[in-house]
């Protein structure tokens, strides 16, 4: 008897035992999951507070000695601080220095949504000719050939490298939507469009005239001195709203990496989600591209960078993305008027160094399969 | 709550997938088997069911109305996640995917760890997608697809990637799923033993028609494997079930 109840206090106790390492198990999976999601917060703030650094080291370099008092000061007090410094930091410097944030941003969850809905990690603006496409919108306007009607005149630039920049979306949309062309189809079929438009745009400015060149090659290089407050609003208004609309579709967004047919399964509409978002990205591209000209691998670098930090919840990547975009921006804006004081060096050139590098490191990492 | 297939018609160009191919009623609770050489349909079978938007409104019915995609769990054959997200994220986000809302719904976490427990995977509750292996990801779609209670599962191949030990665990687990949720379950299945185990009908297709439709028992046969799959086997009987071996 006395066995039988050995038998059954060890059997209890192991019961229990397993009950413990269940429960255990249990425990700390949630705990860990709740970590990545508090660890996931934390690198968003460190990444907005980074941003604000940024910008404000932006405005604090330039080549007009502003000490860091006398701009902190112009800034929150313009009102006492001399006329030269107040039209240099509210002027010069602050327009330019915060389009870096907002295009950088703009660009970066361009290309976010471009790799999410092509699922292509190779998509950007950049890539995929979109940006050419907006620079020929916007040379067929500079050179005269072109005039967008019932539009004020010095938004027909913008506007054209807009419908320009539709156009391409959408072809690259709808070849992605074919199902025989694959990703690397698609990826090709977007190289092919930028060689085209690139050599569209050399044709422009073969027939252009000395001063349509000289504003074509100059738009072409992409520079944040063409901010201005008017400019910053559209896209401080705009900006938000698109961010709004691609978060409210977060968890149909980050459904789409379990692939097309499983997420239709799931009840999501993935063609009209794939043109909705590219409509968006479109929208927020041929803003950025025609403010401040093509700048490129903003899109590409930034969402990869979120991507590897954060994961692919949308929720934490679109905004992550946005700031790592401003904050890359605002270094590349730091970087072009450092590296040779007295001259701003094209943004584009400064994005390159970082960009292409990357990419070609993507691609020896992903080897070539996508 | 029975589901009904009716004269569904593939084709692409010349070439019939299906032609007027119709399954009788599927009860809650059963579990159907689509056997049949590779062509023969049953794949494309199950890409009608979970289709968006079908062609003819009629042809898949469930509970005499046509089937809505909210009460379907699928799991496809290709279910790899590519992606730098936990298996529990994943679940959360297939939880969410109709709200837009941002917050995820209370206890969302613990309602996935109880699934990932009951699957028999919760070691891989922290694990990101693109590190598992084919079997592993194989259980998290299966999880996936059944993650909102669906009453209908529509499972392509769901052992090919799955050894021995992890096909009783992934078919036992359907089983429980399908008879505790009043749920149908269609499959397809290429391991005929398996089929005849787990199913409670097989539904063999031939040249993208229905060629026999009954109890896996009844309908599986020496004769009908020589038919549909041109193979010479035999059928040994073991503990009332019975064993089928190709015969070389």
């Amino acid at each position: 008897m006395s066995d039988m109840g050995f038998a059954s206090d060890a059997i209890e106790h192991t019961n229990e035992l397993a009950q413990k390492t269940h429960n255990a198990e249990l425990s700390s999976a949630l705990a860990l999951h709740h970590l990545r999601l508090k660890r996931k917060k934390l690198a968003l703030c460190v990444f907005f507070l980074l941003s604000i650094v940024g910008l404000i080291a932006d405005i604090l370099i330039g080549s007009h000695g502003l000490t860091f008092t006398q701009v902190i000061h112009g800034i929150f007090f313009p009102s006492s601080s001399d006329i030269a410094s107040r039209t240099i930091i509210w002027d010069i410097r602050m327009p330019m220095s915060l389009m870096a944030p907002f295009v950088g941003g703009a660009l970066a969850i361009a290309g976010a949504q471009m790799q999410t809905t092509l699922n292509n990690p190779l998509a950007d603006p950049y890539t995929f000719g979109v940006s050419a496409a907006a620079g020929f919108g916007a040379s067929l306007v500079i050179t005269n050939i072109i005039a967008v009607p019932f539009i004020p005149q010095q938004y027909q630039v913008a506007a054209m490298a807009f419908v320009m920049c539709l156009l391409t979306t959408f072809m690259i949309a709808g070849i992605s939507s074919i199902k025989r062309i694959s990703i690397e189809g698609v990826m090709l079929f977007g190289v092919a469009i930028m060689f085209a438009y690139e050599g569209l745009l050399t044709m422009m400015q073969y027939i252009a005239t000395e001063t349509q060149l000289q504003t074509l090659v100059f738009w072409h290089l992409g520079s944040l001195d063409r901010g201005s407050w008017d400019k910053i609003a559209i896209l401080a208004i705009l900006l938000p709203i698109v961010l709004a609309i691609m978060m409210k579709d977060s968890w149909k967004l980050s459904s789409l990496k379990v692939g097309i047919e499983r997420a239709e399964s799931m009840g999501i509409n993935v063609k009209r989600l794939r043109i909705k978002t590219l409509l968006l990205v479109s929208l927020i591209t041929s803003l950025s591209v025609a403010f401040v000209g093509a700048i490129g691998f903003v899109g590409l670098v930034a969402p990869h960078i979120a991507r590897m930090v954060l994961g692919e919840d949308q929720r934490f990547f679109l905004p992550a993305s946005f700031l790592l975009g401003a904050v890359l921006l605002e270094l590349a804006s730091i970087a072009s008027k450092s590296i040779m004081p007295g001259i701003i060096l094209p943004l584009t050139v400064m994005m390159s160094m970082v960009g292409i590098p990357f990419f070609i490191f993507l691609i020896i990492k992903k080897g070539g399969k996508f | 709550m029975t589901l009904k297939i009716n004269r569904l018609c593939v084709s692409f160009g010349n070439n019939v997938i299906l032609n007027n191919m119709s399954i009788p009623e599927i009860y809650p609770g059963e579990m159907v088997s689509l056997i049949g050489k590779n062509g023969a349909g049953k794949s494309t079978v199950l890409k009608q069911i979970t289709k968006r938007i079908r062609l003819d409104t009629q042809s898949v019915l469930f509970a005499g109305k046509p089937l809505a995609l909210d009460d379907i769990g699928y799991l496809p054959q290709d279910h790899r996640v590519a992606a730098n997200i936990t298996v529990l994220e994943l679940l959360i986000t297939t939880m969410h995917v109709g709200s837009n809302s941002l917050f995820t719904k209370a206890n969302s976490a613990e309602k996935v760890l109880a699934l990932l427990e009951s699957i028999g995977i919760m070691s891989l509750a922290n694990k990101i997608c693109a590190e598992l292996s084919g079997g592993e990801s194989q259980m998290v779609g299966l999880a996936q697809a059944v993650i909102n209670t669906p009453k209908v599962l529509v499972l392509d191949e769901p052992t090919a990637a799955l050894d021995m030990h992890n096909q009783f665990k992934l078919l036992e687990f359907v089983k429980c799923y399908t008879k505790h949720n009043n749920a149908c379950a269609i499959m397809v299945m290429h391991d005929l033993n398996l089929a005849i185990q787990y199913s409670h009908k097989v539904a063999a297709l031939h040249n993208g028609e229905l060629f026999a439709y009954g109890e896996p028992r009844h309908i599986i046969d020496q004769q009908l494997i020589q038919n549909i799959f041109n193979v010479n086997s035999q059928i040994i009987q073991l503990d009332d079930y019975p064993i089928i071996a190709a015969r070389l």
